[in-house]
């Protein structure tokens, strides 16, 4: 009895509210941990930017950049211990929440929601893409993934100058917008040191104007770029949390699509998959909120299901669980 | 007194309507008398039918009536306008008699009804724009019939594939058309705050009906099939704020019943999900013919019913754009009509009522004359076989003739499945 | 015609002093005639006199009345320069003779006017500066323009002259709209008036009566023939720029006005006089586009068009977006909202006006008055330049500025739409403010880096910029030749050479040859390898093979630690291990006799090694000093308080400070010598505590293709003292020791150098105008087509 209460007050629970103030709750941590001596290590697996200084904990492509820049004797020598270290430890972080990490604490994200709401508040719609739209620009993040690996590999093996040190931060816009939390503006520069550096520089200043242009009008934009994204999906098989869909209950009628910030399809029409997670999805469970069937799409931790989609929590969600009465009629 | 010597002579039209209410009231008769005790909260219905189709009343007065000729007409939009939709969707053997002389005799006697009663003219509430959905071919057609006698018609387009992205996006186009299409016709702008409200009345009917039928879940069912379909055909045309206000009354007290384990059927009824054709009152022939042989209508999935309740909008920025876009989604994606190329989702949605609802077995019924639910049959059939449930297939049109054999073959089935239970148990 | 009124309070008619100026007949003719016989006599005084020492006709023209008597009175009083002009004012009589025809279409144009200001006369003078404001050219311009006053008054009529064709006409009357006064009538006694005098008497024909209801005063110049004409004629104190808060009939060409008159001027002189008076000003765009056409020399000129350029396309973007933002009509929002750049110009302008009248105008003006009258005055400038209270004047600018904000809001108030919507619309239509108070900015910003050029006069010739880059000290002499030998160092080092540490290799080709060694095992610790070289100047490296002097390691613990040494193509170079982070002191110390002079040679290195591991801890006590009490002569570099890692490295503009020792006593008065080897040399005397200190130049200007921040410039810095001593060393005598240490150090540019702020913004603001416009577009056209199937026709 008291097992289905608190099951159904999760599964009932206003998850936009809730999800609010988790992330809240991790911006400050993240942006502002370091005021309280908050450090969670720098193999935490979300953009949390270490140019701002205060960050509570460091996003895992800066060591990895800086470890897979060692001369490639010394990386594939003793010095692979410690890049495996922190690979481990960034699995270790990601496991527990999987991709929850983009839905709930990247910082980075939790800002392009605020940037949606303030969208939400002019009254402004937001936009989409179309389907051959997403099948292109869905892999750039993959390219931006082959940048965060690549370029430190070849430095280490010399073909590149140490000016290409940490490329992907340098193009990255947390690098530059991050930092502005703590009251730090100075990123928004272009550095003229090199001619690398100069190009690096221009681009993430561009993608850092770009970015809120684009995440006023489209909701989670740059997270469709993310490479921690990419990287996330190319783990997310070994983590606990799952998004599990029963096939056999969904109706298709694409509610959960219709919520998704991330405009997955596989949501709403693939049947036939248990593990429904896509590489660009960012687990804010907004589908699970969003679909009006009992069980259909469920989040399970070890199989033992802790939010699930029911008919009545869809009900409370939407509004549709009373009447609203109209004062003009 | 003095007057008496010659008899009032009869118009068309009064013998018509005389004849709809002889039909009306049977029907009535039979799902009040020939049944359990049905719940106290029925009456609304029994005496809305009674109110429309035997007397003939006008339920909307003052308020613009928007004849929908299909399910997928946003009747969102509308409420939003402050229209009132009217389903043109008919059952009665009269108008399909009417419609007979206008369509090829083979024609579904669904559609052929709709058309008859659209040409006798002979309503209780008048629609006065008709939006008439491109969905399977008869009703396409039927549009441009109507449209001769005289009526405003505006055809909505609507794919017949619902896979593709294209499809989606051409449906919402044609539904942005048709909330313009309304604004023009109503000279009213549609506001995020009228259609946001509208989408969760609506939504909130649904809610309803969704809690009334998780009762039918329970072993022991505490309503029939044949007075949920009642429900759910009022929705046609009824006050919505009625229908609610009587569903929440009906509610309180079927969860009273179950509380009290009043069981609707007999002891080993078994359980049936209905699909098909829909039956639309008063064309309850196979329904009546399932629950007077003993079994009980657990769930169905026909577009009279459970299609138009079943899905839900979500939306999650209540913007105008986006509320359309959903509402445009629930009525392509969620739909389980057979017109559409391959219907994976109503096998679907079948085994799902099966298992989820308990039931014993299908009836799937078809029109004589509905091409779409008759092809479909083979593949509905092999997929239950295949998921080793018992199904009936049976093809019916409008008219009282084959009453007999079709009891037949119902009892038939009912008995089989029963013989399957005790052997269970 | 209404005989008495009882006057408001506001009335300016109705005060005691202002109302006499202002409406009494005869002193509005006397001032009017002696504003034309100045006129006309300036004009004929610069004939008489087209030298350069003719001031008066000047100061008449382009002091007085431009812009000292018109920028005082527009923003104040309104248009009364147009009350007292001596084209109007014998226009009004020519007109009464002339044809009195109505004027062409083609003409009835207000961009003639503002075409004539902006183009005829601004332009030409930023293209020719100097000859427009000779006393020639001045008084050719004005007798040019009477000449065409005239003719146009005599053929047309209505003044037309004044509303079209006159320069500064319809810019008065934009700028009139900013004033705390307004003309109009008493409407209560004006509603029984049949006879309409105002009108009747107005030289415009315009309608006195209907100014009240229409908010504005058209085309009146103020001349006050209504006010004699009939009673009911007030002119009255109103807040400032009453008018603008208010709807009435816009009129396009006057927002072009501000627009174009805000280019022509602040913005230009922004450009062509302040940031042409920078260092960097060969790197302005104008003079590069200039440089481009082959006309450098007309680089002013190329400014000018960009101002008007910037300042348009900022202005036009601006208002079209907000247009946009605010879903209406360009027209109506550029005629709206384009009238709040009034102040813009006009207060900053003013502030420059009054701040140049005190310092050096005054003067001009009194020595000219005094010229051309013949009498005898000495007017001392009022002000100097520099003085503190004239800042003041520099706040006008940015009070215009707030005002312009304010205005803006105020106009905003006018255009029916949602808050939000005027929220962003605010913001956009400030797109030119931003633009203005950017370039301030960015002037003042340019000033303090860069610095202000010498005051050379030629300044359109660009002069000699810093960007040019001292030529290497080492090109200039030929290495001395060891003809492949192993010399020992003792023999072939003279008296007057350097000798110093350098970590890189003397011999090496590449320029980039890293010292510090990894070894095959990452665990060892990091070896560090330098070479001793000398030579007559810093970046003359030669090297010995041969060491004949003691060498002395310190670690990082002050303990003495061996040197590995070993040849190298006849080089000797010196290894040692650093197990620790922290400073490695290496010393040399040599010493020669050479006529009776001791010379005691010692090169010091400090090294650094600093890592920054996880177990490489900063530990402040080995940032201390150290002091090698072996050592005769010492060098200690005093470390800055910002040093506070062992990953410090120091840069261009630093503060060096140093503490010379000699026998571990501070040793004063003794010669620092400091090079570079960009060929920088400078010198210094140590003070009573052995302390010097100095700033690392800062002359880090390559081509940007070459920049690069890891650039390392080499520094040495060499102490040298001559001591009275005697003594006998090797059996030689001698009756002098002269000490010589050098301490060789590197730095890089400083961030500042290779970091621009600017273009990061500049980029981001374009790319999220360009960026929001795309989007915008996008959403607005957006039909979704179903993607187009492509055939291969072939």
């Amino acid at each position: 009895m008291m097992k289905n209460k608190i099951k159904n007050i999760i599964n009932n629970m206003p998850l936009n509210k809730v999800r609010f103030w988790i992330q809240l709750v991790m911006f400050i941590l993240f942006a502002y941990g370091g005021y309280v001596f908050i450090d969670f290590g720098s193999s935490i697996p979300i953009f949390a930017c270490p140019y701002n200084r205060e960050t509570g904990a460091t996003c895992y492509f800066m060591p990895l950049q800086h470890q897979l820049a060692m001369p490639a004797n010394v990386l594939f020598g003793a010095a692979a211990i410690s890049v495996f270290i922190g690979l481990l430890t960034f699995i270790a972080w990601f496991v527990v929440l999987n991709k929850a990490w983009c839905g709930y604490a990247c910082p980075f994200g939790t800002l392009q929601d605020w940037i949606t709401a303030l969208r939400k508040k002019l009254g402004i719609r937001y936009s989409t893409y179309s389907q051959p739209q997403f099948d292109k620009l869905s892999k750039i993040k993959y390219i931006f993934l082959a940048i965060v690996i690549m370029i430190p590999l070849l430095m280490g093996i010399g073909v590149l100058g140490g000016e290409w040190s940490g490329a992907f931060c340098q193009i990255c816009p947390a690098r530059i917008i991050s930092p502005m939390f703590v009251g730090d503006f100075s990123q928004w520069k272009i550095d003229f040191s090199s001619v690398a550096a100069m190009i690096l520089t221009t681009i993430g200043v561009l993608f850092a104007a770009v970015f809120f242009v684009g995440s006023f009008i489209k909701k989670r934009f740059f997270c469709f770029f993310c490479p921690m994204s990419a990287l996330h999906y190319t783990m997310s098989d070994l983590s606990l949390l799952k998004l599990r869909k029963d096939g056999d209950k969904c109706t298709k009628c694409g509610d959960c699509y219709k919520v998704c910030d991330m405009q997955i399809k596989d949501i709403a029409d693939d049947v036939t998959s248990t593990n429904i997670l896509r590489d660009d999805c960012m687990f804010c469970m907004k589908c699970v909120a969003a679909c009006p069937e009992d069980d259909a799409l469920h989040v399970d931790i070890l199989n033992m299901r802790v939010f699930s989609s029911t008919k009545e929590g869809f009900a409370k969600r939407m509004g549709m669980s009373h009447l609203e009465k109209n004062n003009d009629q | 007194m003095t007057n008496n010597i010659k008899p009032a002579l009869e118009t068309p039209r009064q013998k018509q309507n005389r004849h709809k209410a002889m039909e009306a009231v049977k029907v009535l008769n039979a799902i009040k008398k020939e049944f359990k005790e049905p719940p106290k909260a029925m009456n609304y219905f029994y005496d809305l039918f009674e109110k429309v189709y035997c007397k003939q009343e006008a339920l909307h007065t003052n308020k613009v009536k928007i004849g929908t000729m299909c399910i997928q007409i946003p009747s969102e939009i509308i409420y939003a306008l402050d229209a009132v939709p009217l389903r043109l969707c008919n059952g009665f053997y009269t108008d399909d008699e009417i419609g007979s002389d206008l369509m090829p005799s083979k024609s579904c006697p669904l559609v052929k009804a709709t058309v008859g009663h659209l040409a006798s003219e002979n309503f209780s509430d008048k629609p006065d724009i008709i939006f008439s959905p491109t969905t399977c071919d008869q009703k396409t057609k039927a549009g441009a019939i109507v449209q001769n006698f005289g009526y405003e018609v505006i055809d909505v387009d609507f794919p017949r594939t619902k896979e593709s992205e294209e499809s989606r996006e051409y449906w919402r186009r044609s539904v942005r058309k048709f909330s313009s299409d309304m604004s023009k016709n109503l000279n009213k702008k549609l506001t995020k705050k009228n259609l946001k409200a509208s989408i969760q009345k609506i939504g909130y009917a649904q809610t309803l009906y969704h809690k009334l039928n998780d009762f039918r879940k329970n072993r022991l069912v505490p309503i029939l099939g044949k007075d949920m379909f009642l429900i759910t055909n009022a929705f046609f045309f009824d006050k919505i704020d009625n229908w609610i206000a009587a569903v929440e009354e009906l509610i309180e007290e079927v969860e009273q019943r179950a509380a009290n384990q009043i069981h609707a059927g007999g002891k080993i009824s078994p359980r049936i999900v209905y699909t098909g054709s829909p039956p639309i009152f008063p064309n309850y022939k196979i329904p009546l013919i399932v629950e007077q042989s003993d079994a009980i209508i657990v769930a169905d999935e026909t577009c009279s019913s459970n299609r138009m309740f079943n899905d839900r909008v979500s939306v999650d920025e209540w913007f105008l754009n986006d509320m359309i876009d959903s509402i445009a989604d629930k009525y392509l994606k969620g739909c389980t009509c057979p017109i559409f190329t391959k219907n994976d989702d109503r096998i679907r949605r079948i085994v799902d009522l099966v298992r989820s609802y308990g039931a014993d077995g299908v009836v799937y019924q078809a029109f004589a004359g509905c091409q779409v639910y008759e092809m479909e049959q083979r593949s509905v059939l092999a997929a239950m076989e295949k998921e080793g449930i018992a199904i009936l297939y049976v093809e019916s049109d409008y008219s009282p003739s084959q009453q007999g054999q079709l009891t037949t073959r119902v009892e038939a089935f009912v008995e089989s499945l029963k013989n399957r239970r005790r052997m269970k148990k | 015609m209404v005989d008495f009124v009882k006057r408001d309070k506001n009335d300016i008619f109705n005060r005691p002093i202002l109302g006499f100026v202002f409406k009494n007949k005869k002193f509005l003719l006397g001032i009017r005639i002696a504003v034309a016989l100045l006129f006309f006599y300036a004009v004929f005084y610069g004939f008489m006199n087209p030298a350069k020492e003719n001031i008066f006709t000047g100061a008449v023209f382009w002091i007085l009345f431009w812009p000292l008597f018109m920028l005082l009175t527009l923003p104040t009083f309104g248009r009364i320069f147009c009350g007292i002009c001596p084209h109007g004012f014998l226009g009004k009589y020519i007109t009464a003779l002339g044809l009195k025809k109505t004027m062409p279409k083609w003409m009835q144009n207000r961009y003639i006017g503002i075409f004539l200001l902006i183009v005829g006369w601004w332009g030409a003078y930023y293209v020719f500066p100097g000859f427009l404001t000779s006393p020639l050219g001045t008084a050719g311009l004005f007798a040019g323009m009477t000449a065409v006053a005239f003719i146009v008054y005599y053929s047309y009529k209505d003044m037309s002259y004044c509303k079209y064709i006159c320069p500064i006409g319809t810019m008065c009357r934009a700028y009139d709209k900013l004033s705390f006064t307004k003309l109009e009538t008493y409407t209560d006694s004006c509603r029984e008036c049949k006879t309409f005098e105002c009108a009747s008497s107005c030289p415009y024909h315009l309608k006195p009566f209907s100014f009240a209801a229409k908010n504005h005063t058209d085309d009146c110049t103020l001349c006050m023939e209504c006010a004699n004409a009939c009673e009911a004629v007030k002119f009255k104190f109103t807040k400032p720029a009453h008018i603008l808060g208010q709807k009435f009939k816009a009129l396009n060409a006057e927002v072009w006005a501000f627009i174009l008159i805000l280019a022509a001027i602040p913005v230009a002189m922004t450009f062509a006089h302040g940031l042409e008076r920078s260092t960097i000003a060969q790197e302005m765009i104008w003079n590069k586009t200039a440089a481009f056409f082959g006309m450098s020399e007309y680089g002013v000129g190329f400014a000018f068009v960009y101002a008007i350029v910037l300042s348009v396309f900022f202005a036009v973007l601006g208002l079209w977006l907000a247009s946009i933002a605010l879903k209406k009509d360009f027209n109506t929002t550029f005629s709206t909202l384009g009238y709040a750049f009034a102040p813009l110009f006009i207060l900053g302008s003013l502030g420059h006006t009054l701040e140049m009248f005190f310092v050096k105008d005054y003067a001009t003006l009194v020595k000219g008055f005094a010229q051309a009258f013949g009498f005898a005055a000495e007017a001392m400038p009022l002000a100097k330049r520099g003085d503190a209270w004239l800042h003041y004047f520099g706040f006008l600018r940015w009070i215009g500025v707030i005002w312009t904000q304010i205005l803006l809001y105020k106009r905003l108030k006018l255009i029916d739409s949602t808050r939000m919507r005027k929220i962003l619309g605010y913001i956009f239509a400030s797109l030119l403010v931003i633009f203005f108070i950017g370039i301030n900015i960015y002037r003042g910003y340019v000033f303090k880096v860069y610095g202000v050029k010498a005051a050379d006069h030629s300044h359109h010739m660009g002069g000699q910029s810093i960007a040019q880059r001292p030529s290497y000290a080492t090109s200039s002499s030929q290495p001395r030749d060891n003809g492949g030998e192993i010399l020992d160092f003792k023999n072939s080092i003279k008296a007057g050479d350097l000798i110093y540490f350098t970590n890189s290799d003397p011999k090496a080709t590449s320029k980039d040859s890293r010292t510090r060694m990894y070894g095959g095992n990452p665990m060892a610790a990091p070896t560090q390898k330098v070479w001793l070289v000398y030579g007559e100047n810093f970046g003359q490296n030669e090297c010995v093979g041969k060491l004949d002097g003691e060498l002395l390691l310190y670690d990082t613990l002050n303990k003495e630690k061996p040197v590995k040494s070993a040849l190298q193509y006849n080089c000797a170079a010196y290894s040692f291990e650093m197990p620790h982070n922290g400073y490695y002191n290496l010393f040399f110390n040599s010493s020669k006799i050479e006529e009776n002079t001791l010379h005691y040679k010692s090169a010091k290195l400090e090294f650094l090694n600093g890592s920054h591991g996880l177990t490489d801890v900063y530990e402040a006590h080995k940032s201390q000093p150290f002091i090698a009490e072996k050592n005769r002569i010492d060098l200690i570099r005093l470390r800055n308080k910002k040093e506070d890692s062992f990953f410090y490295t120091h840069s261009s503009g630093d503060l060096l400070r140093f503490k010379a020792l000699l026998n571990n006593k501070p040793l004063a008065n003794a010669g620092i010598k400091v090079f570079i080897n960009t060929g920088w040399t400078r010198e210094f005397k140590t003070d009573k505590e052995g302390i010097v200190e100095f700033n690392i130049i800062k002359d880090y200007f390559p081509k940007w293709s070459e920049f690069d921040k890891r650039h390392k410039e080499m520094m040495l810095i060499s102490l040298s003292y001559t001591d009275d001593a005697e003594g006998v060393l090797d059996g030689v005598d001698y009756n002098k020791i002269k000490y010589t240490l050098t301490y060789p150090l590197s730095f890089y540019p400083n961030e500042s150098e290779y970091k621009s702020y600017q273009d990061g913004l500049i980029i981001a603001v374009l790319t999220l105008l360009l960026a929001s416009f795309v989007a915008y577009r996008f959403r607005r056209n957006r039909t979704k087509p179903f993607a187009e199937v492509r055939y291969d026709e072939k």
